[in-house]
Parts: C-alpha cells; structure tokens; sequence
C-alpha cells in the first residue's frame, strides 16, 4: 500500500498534536501515526498544564495558535496563579485538569480536523534520498510518501520502564515501545543518547485520610490560558467548566527516608542499572534522600487526577524501587497510612536525539524535510514538548508552502530561548524551562504573550483575525495610555513603589476607562521601563549584532586563522548557523568568536547577504 | 533575530587637561546621542562639517562649547554612524560628557580595539591591519581566560572569589524561590541585608578599583602656591631630576607647565600652576577658575608656602584646592630663616570633610617636609599635637635638599602609604565590570526596598554576569548547578 501526505507528523504526545493541527491548520494534508489512537494526547505524568516558565510557554503558544492551553482550560479542575506577589514576569497560571477530559479534549479537536488524518500503526523507518527526506515505512510495510516528516516520539525509542528489579519494554505503563526507527535514525546517520525519566504511584483516592493533610484549594480569581477562553468569559459563560477538586499537601517523615535507605540495594537507580542520566530538578524520591540527607521532611502534594477520577497523583514521590518498597514508604507518610497503590510509580529510559544536531526551525542538519520534536530533543515537560512541536509544524509547512521561515528572537519569546538554547547548547539531562534562562525576563510576561507574539501567529495562518484584533487593540490602549500618563507627569508618581495605577486613577474624572488587562500591563510598563532597559543593555552587551552573521554551512571552522583545536572541536560539533549562535556555545571564548567573525567577513568580502536574519 | 548594533562611545584624546577633548561616538544612535548633547546642531547636519555647539547637560545647563563633526555612515573611520564632539580638554567636563551619552541605554562604552575592530568588520581597513588587532584582541582574551581558568592570581581572585560566592548563592536562592515556589520557599527572607552586606563588598571593590587608574594611566599632581614660595624651582627640579622625564612642554591650558615623569614604576604627570601668582582673592577670576579646575581634577595637590607664610594662610591656599588632598610643603629651605608657617592650626582644617587625609607641614622645625596626616577628628589641634613629626628632609628646589623625602611622601600619599594592591592592577575591562557590578549591586539594594523579588532577582544576576568577566564563570551555566545543589526540586 502506499499513501501520500504533504505532512506526516511521527507520534501523537504534546509535541506531536500541535506539530499535526499547525500542519493542517496551515493548509496541507497532513497524516498523525500514533501508536494506539486513544491514548494520543495522554497526560503520562502529573495532570497539571502550566507553572513556572511552562504557563509562559502555554500562553506563547496560544498566541501563536497553539492548541493546548484551550485544552487546558476546558478541562481545568483546579486553578493556580504562582508567585503573585514576585513580580509580573515570574507570574505563572497552573491549572490542574481532570486527566480524561484533557486526552479526550484534545483527541476531539484532532479526529475533527480536516486536514489531518489519524492511523494507527508503528512507524519502522524514515525514508530519505540524498539528504532528503521522503516520506516513512510503516511497520505492516505502508509506505507513506511525504515532503516534510516530524518525528515527535516522546519517551518511546527503544523505551525500558524500570520498577525496583523488574524492567519491561514501553514508553508508558500499558504502552509499547518503538523500535526500529532509533536504529533508522542511526543509519541516517544521526547521534543517539539516553535519558531517563520517573512518575510517581498512582494512589487510590479513597484510601487516603483527607483530615490528616493540609487542604489546598485553587484560587477563586481563575485565570485561563486561551484567548478564547477570556473572550466566552467576557461574554459571561461560565468558567471554569469542570467542578473543583481539593488537592492535599502533606510530607515524608524520617521514616520514610529510612525505609528509603535500607533499600537502596533493590534500587535500580542506585544499582547502576538505569544509565541514563536523569533531570536534576525532577529527581526520584530516593535520590532526594541521599543527596539531601539532612532534609528532615520532603513535601507532597497530593492531586485527585479528576473530579471524579479514583486516582490522586502524589507529587514529590517519584520512584523506581520494587512495589513493597513503594507501598511500605508511602505508608509512612501522614494521611496515607492505610493507602492502597493503583499503579507503582516507574522510571523509564529511552533515547533522545541530541538537538544540536538541529538547525533553529527544528529541522535536522544532516536530512531536509525531517524534523525533530519534544522529548525526542532531551526535553523534559508537556508544555517545553507542545512548544516544540507547534514550533516545528509551523516551520515545516512554511517550508513545505515554499515561504520563508518564522524567526523570532530570544527577546520575543520564552519559547524562542527554549529552540535556542536546545539547537546552540545541547543537553546534558533532561531540559526543563525556566524563566531565568532568558535574559530578557522581565520582557517575557505571561500577561504580554499576545502582545508579543500574536501578529506572528497571524500571518503563519493560525491565529484568527478575531483574536490578532483583540491583541492589537490591548497593545494600542496600553501604548496611548503609557504615553498619556507619561505627558502629565503621573508616570514619575506611578514609578513609587506603593503607587498604583487604581490609586492614581481614583478620583479623577479625566481618566480614560479602561479594563485591568490594559491597566495592568500599563502599571508594568511604566514601573519596569528602568530596569528592563538595564537588562536590554546587559543583553545587548553579549549578543550584539552578532545574530546578523551566519556560518555557511561548508564553512571550514579549522581554517580560521589563530583557532584554538579546542575551539574548532567546539565549533565543528555544534555547527552554529550564526555568529550568535555561535557566541552562546558553552566555554566558547569571546575571543574565539571575534576570530571566528574576521575569517567569515574576510571570506564574505562584502556585507551583502549577511544583513538577514539568522535561520 | 537582528539585534542592532549598539552604540559606542569613547574619549579619543587621553583622559588628562589638554587644550581640546574628543569624545567618538559610533553607531546607529550617534548621531542621536549627540544631539542630545548638542541639541543646537541641525536635525541632519552636513556630513564632515564643523559645527560650533553648545553642549548641555540633561536639564539644558551650559557644559562646554566645542566643534560637532558628524560623519555619515559608511563614510567614516568605523563604516558607521560618527559624531565627533570636540570639547576643551578638562578631564571633569569629558567625564560630564561621556556620562551623558551613557544615560542612553542604546549606548555603552567602547571595549578595547573595538572601534578598530568595527572599522574591519564594516571594511573600512585591509586585512593586515585587521589580522593585528584580531590576533591582539585574542591575545587580550586568551590571557584573561587562561588567567581564569587558572584562578586569577593573588589578592584579586581572592576578592573576587569573596564576592561572588555568597553572590552565586543568593542568585541561587532568589532563582530557586521564583523557578520553585513550593520547594524553596523562605529561601528569600533575608534578600535585603544580604544585598545590602554584598553592595559595600562590591563599592570596597571598585574604590581599589579605582585607585588602578593611577597604575594605568598614571597620577596627576600639581604644585600651587603663591608665587615666590619656590614652586617653580621646585618643580623644574622634580622634573630635570629624573632621568625617565618623559616630555616637559609649556602647559597646554596656558595656565600650568606640565611634565610627565615616571617615580618608581608609577607615572606622574607634574603641573605647576604658574598662572596663581598671587594670593587667592587678588588675582583675576579667569585665572583662578582656570586654577581650581585643575587642582579640582588631579588626584593630589602639593602646595608649596614660602616659610614666612602663616598657618591662616596655608588654611586659605588649601582651600582652593576643592575636594583634592593636599600636601603642604615649605619651599626654600636654602634661604629661609628656621621658621615655619606662623601661628596655631587653622581652624579651617576642622572643616575638612572627614576621612580626607590632609598634610600639613607644622612649624617645629624648619624647612621640612613632613606627611602627617590630620586625622579627621573633632579636634584638630589635639591630632596636631599629638603626632608632631620628627625633623624630615628639607625642600630646596636649587639645592635639590629634601626632594627625595618629597617625592616619597607624595607616593606615600597617593598609594596610601602602601604599594599598589593587585586589586589595583587590573585592566580597565576588567575595572568597567567591576563597576558594572557594583551599580548592579547599587540597583538590587534600591529594589529590594522598592521593587520585586524578580527585578531584584534580575539585578543581582546582572552583577554575577558583570563580575563573571573578570572570573570568568558563566552565569546561566552556573546558576542551575548552584540551584540544584541548594535545593531539593522535583515531582
């Protein structure tokens, strides 16, 4: 048999049914293989959307017409907004959601999109002539002809789940594990690596004393991702849609750690079993316990994964030991003395393709048309994946349409660090966003998203005309209000500290109406306008004018005149595609980089072509 | 991404009095910038003309009158935008300016070589004079990282070392409550004091600091006082003394003679202010002006009293010198009678603003040179008393008696009585970050009264970036090490 797509998209996870809706979204056929159609979309670790850095990214995404945070909304359970007194830039929605209804959400978007079509099967290899790609085989021997393929196969190449002793092959509890493809890529000829990554037991609901740990609502203020979303509120539908659910805070007890300790032995962690290496700030419980050994207690949160689901996810417990160990420690903590066990948590270990084998669209160096993204590019996160994969749709059916691809600076998005730091630095455990990886945090806002990003959504052809309208005329009332305030002077007053703008409006009839959407951003603004220009300039120290120089791709590193041999290892691995790019490598050193900007003007000659923008 | 280059901005003339001072802005914003220094000049001025300009400082108050030279981009030495302001050559007043074109965020000071550098990169020089500064500016870096790597040495790394750890770990700390709300809560509570202690580690840094200068570009002294004290004979003596005089020319401001000469590894440019030849209050304003600018802006006065002078007197002549420190000599020992300036401690001296060490010559024995510091105190007298020299050298610029003991005490005084720190002797990269870092510092301290725990965040992670060019450590690099290893994270 075989088909023919403009687009197939490999794997149907976070990454996967962005990277598919934005394809089809965008005008082209577009074919979603996934492993079991049910479980696309699946939550396989903890139920929640959002947090620190990962709302930022949510809402980046919305603005670019991403999926998930309308998803997120709908089957939202319980809302957080973080850090609400740390500043507007480190603010960030969290919202748990009942964990059927985000799969189900999302599922019905896809099956009803019309470009896209669902199959189910495995995906054995990649087809690719002269370093282009063709299309993919299927498992049962399909072939699949197609311009541009996205490889989005989350934790499942050559996945092995480990529980205490006992490993078993697959990507997630009840799933399998995909094969053949990691040796395809090999044979393409790209670098593999292995990381591995751990979800805590899955408790059963009723079994858990809810008086003996501490209540912990959502917040009553709720605040959606999607712009959707905002607008049916202002309209007054009701929101949120599911009911709420408690979720419980409790913590481990020197028991617990001890229990911990005396098992060590059975840990596959510890036994040098597992060797791939493991995100640092997502460590298993018994990591925590031997790293932190003066820690007298660790926190837990416990989330009811539904408002009627039977299964409370504990976070802070992730773990691979043996199932007594896990039944027989969580016994130990307050409130689950008597709990049963539903599922045991796991770790699992899976290859990852290391990004830097990626050009900044996401797509691969060594095979056009094939694109790499989410956890496949050693990313850690539902929201750093989904990121990934609107990213790389985006870009390839730009590529496919024969337009130009869309560039967006580290200035422009937390999303665009992530791609940045991915495809220039590379990863060295699992990659989790965080917003001070940007140099230009306080720029980057969760409340800004739209204002930011909205006009690119729009011309990509993603984001309608409705909600690019509502962010332009935000951003006009902002800027005519910024600049009011600033003629009348009331700008130096609303810089004080414990001025704020409801305080410098109150009484005055001469004020214009406006709704706390624009106040707000024109209270951060005003108050902000001296330090992010310190920041601007702290920026533009280190990057300065050197995204304007791109490295042709035969550039030959070892040529360049005074080059240290460590530096040309450096630069030939990471084959940066600019100058900045370039700049960012770790242990790079700036005089490197200078040499490295004399031999490429001495070979250019003239400025010409290296006015644009890099790739 | 296409970031715009950044404005850059330069004196072109050494930072000493000269007769004109050329201050070199280059890039998209230089014309801008310079406009807003000489607002006079039009919105687009002829390319290689010479404007007379006003310059004003941001309120619009009169700084200076000069030339205005714009060269239109790429007709230029650097292939980009120029404006050249050609100021009179006070260093206080190019200080002035420079600062003003710095109030711009698009603007910041020029790094080593990098005019030349842009000047290559926008092909305005072969590739000769290019392949020079590229492998000099390698040279420069690749001692600065091997310096790094290898633990800057001695005091410096030291310092350095003692700031930035507790810096790394308070950067951590606020990271890790803004990045990890649940598990590094509380982490912050303690923010202020800590910046507070780390902006005074950092200011003690950057006044060493700034003691480098005389390393680097040498101190300046004048010699001042009425006319027949013997400060000319003593000043062609200092200067014809030295074998390492470097060059003695008529002064240049018209109103001074200036030499350079080199004392013990240390270069000193020598004025004396022959135009003060009269007692203050006598002479005409011009003269004066012209005087106490220059003993405003040189980093120690000496002020040479004939031995009939009174101690009323000499508190009258140390007052022009303004802010700057002065050693008070008796000249013409040869000559004079064994009597010093007449009469008790001035009173004057208990005005002094505390912690400026002054150095007066007390009366007991004559003709000598002594550096007694009157100890800032709210009893002058009683300082004076108590720490009455023993007799010095004597100063005779004919008979060269005492010079030596001169030339001591004026080192003495400018390194504080010690040599050179190697805190002092750092580039002025090296310097320009470290008051980076230091006005980071200044800006957390400020928000963390004022602002948020993000802005200070921000804040203090600036002065870890700026004091990371000297170390050599990469803030975002080691700033999720840290984290990790102080706080237990994760599901």
């Amino acid at each position: 048999m075989e088909l023919r797509y403009d687009i197939v998209v490999v794997g149907l996870g976070h990454a996967g049914c962005e990277a598919a809706l934005a394809c089809a979204r965008m005008g082209l056929s577009t074919l979603g293989v996934t492993l079991k159609r049910e479980r696309a979309a699946v939550m396989s670790c903890n139920p929640a959307v959002g947090g620190t850095a990962k709302g930022h990214l949510v809402r980046e995404m919305d603005a670019l017409g991403g999926q998930m945070g309308r998803v997120a909304d709908l089957a939202g359970t319980h809302f957080k907004t973080l850090n609400p007194s740390k500043g507007p830039a480190v603010q960030a929605t969290r919202i748990l959601c009942d964990r059927d209804a985000y799969a189900a959400g999302m599922q019905a978007v896809l099956f009803s999109e019309p470009n896209l079509t669902v199959l189910e099967g495995e995906v054995a290899s990649v087809v690719a002539e002269a370093g282009q790609v063709r299309g993919v085989v299927l498992g049962d021997g399909t072939q699949v002809q197609a311009r541009a393929v996205l490889l989005t196969t989350g934790t499942f190449l050559r996945a092995l789940m480990h529980v205490g002793e006992q490993k078993e092959v697959g990507g997630r509890l009840g799933d399998d594990a995909a094969r053949g493809l990691s040796e395809s890529l090999h044979a393409l000829g790209f670098t593999l690596g292995r990381f591995k990554t751990g979800t805590p037991a899955r408790l059963s609901r009723d079994s858990i004393d809810w008086d003996a740990v501490a209540p912990q609502p959502g917040d009553t203020d709720v605040r959606p991702f999607s712009w959707r979303t905002q607008v049916e509120m202002t309209r007054g539908q009701p929101f949120p849609r599911q009911p709420a659910v408690m979720c419980g805070l409790t913590a481990t007890t020197q028991a617990t750690h001890q229990l911990l300790r005396d098992n060590l032995h059975r840990s596959p962690l510890f036994q040098g079993d597992i060797v791939g290496r493991g995100p640092r700030y997502c460590p298993s419980l018994e990591d925590k316990v031997v790293r932190f050994a003066a820690r007298e207690r660790h926190q837990v949160f416990l989330e009811p994964e539904g408002p009627t689901s039977k299964l409370v996810y504990p976070a802070g417990l992730s773990t691979s030991m043996p199932a007594d160990v896990q039944r027989d420690f969580l016994r130990t903590i307050p409130g689950l003395s008597r709990v049963e066990v539903i599922r045991y948590g796991y770790a699992v270990e899976y290859d990852f393709a290391p990004p830097t084998q990626l050009h900044p669209t996401l797509e691969t160096k060594a095979v056009a048309g094939l694109y790499f993204a989410g956890q496949l590019n050693g990313t850690s996160g539902y929201e750093e994946a989904a990121f990934q994969g609107l990213w790389a749709g985006i870009q390839a059916a730009l590529k496919v349409k024969g337009e130009p691809a869309l560039i967006l600076g580290r200035e422009e998005a937390h999303g665009a660090v992530l791609v940045d730091d991915l495809v220039t630095k590379g990863v060295d455990e699992p990659f989790r966003m965080f917003t001070s990886r940007s140099e230009h945090r306080l720029k980057l806002r969760e409340g800004n998203a739209d204002l930011r990003l909205a006009r690119h959504g729009h011309r990509v052809g993603l984001l309608p005309k409705e909600a690019l309208e509502r962010a332009e005329a935000r951003a006009h009332a902002v800027t005519q209000e910024v600049a009011r305030i600033k003629r009348t002077g009331l700008a130096l007053r609303l810089k004080r500290p414990e001025v704020s703008y409801a305080q410098l409006a109150e009484g005055r009839e001469d004020f214009p109406v406006l709704t706390p959407d624009v106040t707000g951003e024109v209270e951060v603004e005003v108050k902000y306008e001296g330090y992010i220009a310190q920041a601007e300039r702290a920026a533009a120290r280190e990057s300065e004018a050197s995204d304007r120089w791109r490295i042709p791709e035969a550039f030959r590193f070892a040529d360049v005149r005074g080059l240290g041999s460590e530096a040309v290892e450096k630069l030939s691995a990471h084959r940066p595609g600019t100058v900045g790019q370039a700049r960012r490598i770790p242990g790079l050193t700036p005089a490197a980089v200078t040499l490295l900007l004399v031999a490429l003007k001495r070979g250019k000659g003239a400025r010409g072509d290296q006015e644009q923008g890099c790739g | 991404m296409m970031l715009p280059s950044a404005t850059i901005v330069a004196l072109a003339t050494a930072p000493a009095a000269g007769a004109v001072g050329i201050l070199r802005v280059s890039g998209p914003a230089a014309l801008e910038v310079g406009r807003a220094l000489a607002p006079g000049v039009p919105e687009v001025p002829t390319p290689r003309h010479a404007y007379l300009a006003t310059f004003v400082d941001a309120a619009g108050g009169v700084l200076d009158e000069g030339l205005f030279l714009y060269f239109r981009a790429p007709g230029s030495f650097t292939g980009e935008d120029v404006v050249e302001l050609q100021a009179h050559g006070s260093p206080r007043l190019l200080r002035l300016l420079l600062a003003r074109t710095l109030e711009d965020v698009r603007v910041r000071p020029a790094l080593p070589g990098e005019f030349t550098r842009r000047a290559f990169l926008n092909g305005r020089i072969d590739l000769t004079r290019a392949e020079a500064v590229a492998d000099l500016v390698a040279a420069d870096s690749e001692a600065a990282v091997r310096a790094a790597a290898a633990g800057l040495s001695g005091a410096l790394a030291e310092r350095i070392r003692a700031l930035e750890e507790p810096l790394r770990a308070l950067h951590a700390d606020l990271e890790g409550v803004l990045n990890f709300p649940d598990e590094a809560e509380g982490a912050d509570e303690d923010a202020g004091a800590r910046v507070a202690a780390l902006r005074s580690e950092a200011e003690a840094l950057r006044a060493e600091v700034g003691r480098g200068r005389l390393v680097r570009q040498g101190a300046r002294v004048a010699l001042y006082g009425p006319v027949n004290a013997g400060k000319s004979t003593l000043f062609n003596r200092l200067v014809g003394e030295d074998r390492a005089l470097v060059d003695a020319e008529p002064g240049t401001t018209r109103d001074a003679l200036e030499a350079r000469v080199e004392w013990d590894g240390l270069g000193v440019t020598l004025y004396d202010t022959a135009g003060l030849r009269e007692a203050p209050g006598r002479v005409e304003a011009l003269g004066i002006a012209r005087t106490r600018e220059l003993l405003a802006a040189v980093d120690l006065a000496v002020l040479v009293l004939p031995p009939e002078a009174s101690w009323e007197e000499a508190a009258s002549w140390s007052r022009e010198a303004g802010g700057t420190p002065v050693l008070v000599v008796t000249g013409k020992c040869d000559v004079a009678p064994a009597s010093g300036p007449r009469g008790g401690v001035p009173e004057s001296l208990a005005s002094m603003t505390p912690g400026e060490a002054v150095f007066v010559v007390p009366a007991k024995a004559a003709h000598t040179v002594t550096a007694m510091p009157v100890v800032p105190s709210t009893d002058p007298l009683a300082a004076a008393e108590t720490s009455l020299p023993s007799p010095g050298p004597r100063v005779s610029g004919l008979t060269g008696e005492g010079v030596e003991g001169l030339r001591t005490s004026v080192l003495a005084r400018l390194w504080g009585g010690g040599t050179p720190s190697a805190v002092a002797l750092v580039s002025e990269r090296h310097a320009d970050a470290l008051r980076r870092t230091a006005e980071a510092l200044d800006r957390a301290e400020e928000a963390s009264r004022v602002s948020t725990l993000e802005v200070l965040s921000g804040e203090v992670g600036l002065a870890l970036e700026a004091l990371g060019e000297v170390s050599g450590t990469s803030v975002s690099e080691a700033l999720l090490d840290t984290l990790f290893q102080r706080f237990c994270i994760g599901k």
